[in-house]
């Protein structure tokens, strides 16, 4: 087995607010319409509430809120992502899911020094589509951004 | 109207939002005038609150008689006005899932046994018995 091949990941791109991020495809179980979760009343902005999927009841997370970005109205184009970052599942609030990637560690950078801490603390890497920064997502990292900003 | 403690779940409208509740933590539902200075069973005065702006909700909606969950703590009873009640039947025994603790040791109170899902839809199930001890202690 080549090296190259051991550090290669696939990812789905999604759009939050104008900034393109890349997540794990091996963490995303499904992606689905966006609908109005069900108010969790005492839950901080950072959960809106919660969504049945298939008949699993999941937390909603909205990423813009987690991002620092202001809140804006879901669209047509607004999408939930189910993702499972054990023991976790949670329903991650995206403005649109654009297309499927594929990475090697050639393609990835490291997140800059000069990005806002608590904005560079949420990735792992940066990489480029289409002439794009792709912010590459650290799911352990922002599950525990949401456990202790929430 | 005296409760039955089986597995059904009712749903229960108030400050325009659905929940459910479970019966096993309700002693009474019916109509009420808060005004008339209502007492429970043991003719204790019951503490009465309307239970949509303790969610966060609007106040009920119908002015003057109210639909009313009392609920029997050990020293004090509270009624708490809502919109509406009714069962959730149709889909067969509705399963209660916990909220995931992510979400749940971030609430401002705990005030949900979990959720069920109903017509699709996820419905809070609340937990009366805390929210009554939180209105008769005046947390709330």
């Amino acid at each position: 087995m080549r090296t190259s091949e051991q550090s290669s990941e696939d990812y789905l791109i999604v759009r939050v607010g104008t900034e393109y991020y890349a997540l794990p495809s091996a963490a995303i179980r499904e992606v689905t319409r966006w609908r109005a979760p069900t108010p969790v009343p005492g839950a901080p902005p950072l959960l809106p509430g919660i969504i049945s999927q298939r008949g699993v009841v999941l937390p909603a997370v909205d990423l813009r809120q987690l991002l620092g970005m202001p809140a804006a109205e879901p669209d047509r184009s607004s999408r939930f992502v189910i993702v499972r970052q054990e023991p976790v599942d949670v329903a991650l609030m995206v403005d649109a899911t654009l297309d499927l990637c594929h990475l090697t560690s050639t393609d990835l950078a490291r997140v800059p020094a000069g990005l806002d801490p608590q904005h560079a603390r949420l990735l792992s890497a940066i990489a480029q589509h289409e002439g794009q920064p792709l912010l590459v997502i650290d799911l352990a990292a922002l599950i525990t951004a949401i456990q202790e900003s929430a | 109207m005296s409760v039955s403690h089986d597995s059904t779940i009712l749903g229960v409208e108030t400050g325009r939002r659905r929940y459910a509740i479970t019966p096993a933590q309700v002693d009474h539902i019916g109509l009420l005038d808060p005004k008339g200075e209502p007492s429970d069973q043991h003719g204790r005065m019951l503490i009465c609150r309307d239970l949509g702006p303790l969610l966060g909700g609007d106040a009920t909606t119908i002015a003057g008689r109210y639909h009313a969950i009392t609920v029997s703590l050990r020293r004090r009873s509270v009624a708490l006005m809502i919109d509406r009640i009714d069962s959730l039947d149709g889909e067969g025994p509705l399963e209660i899932q916990p909220l995931a603790p992510l979400l749940s040791r971030h609430l401002a109170r705990p005030w949900f046994l979990g959720a069920v899902v109903y017509q699709g839809e996820p419905l809070l199930l609340l937990d009366l018995r805390r929210i009554a001890t939180d209105v008769a202690i005046g947390a709330v």
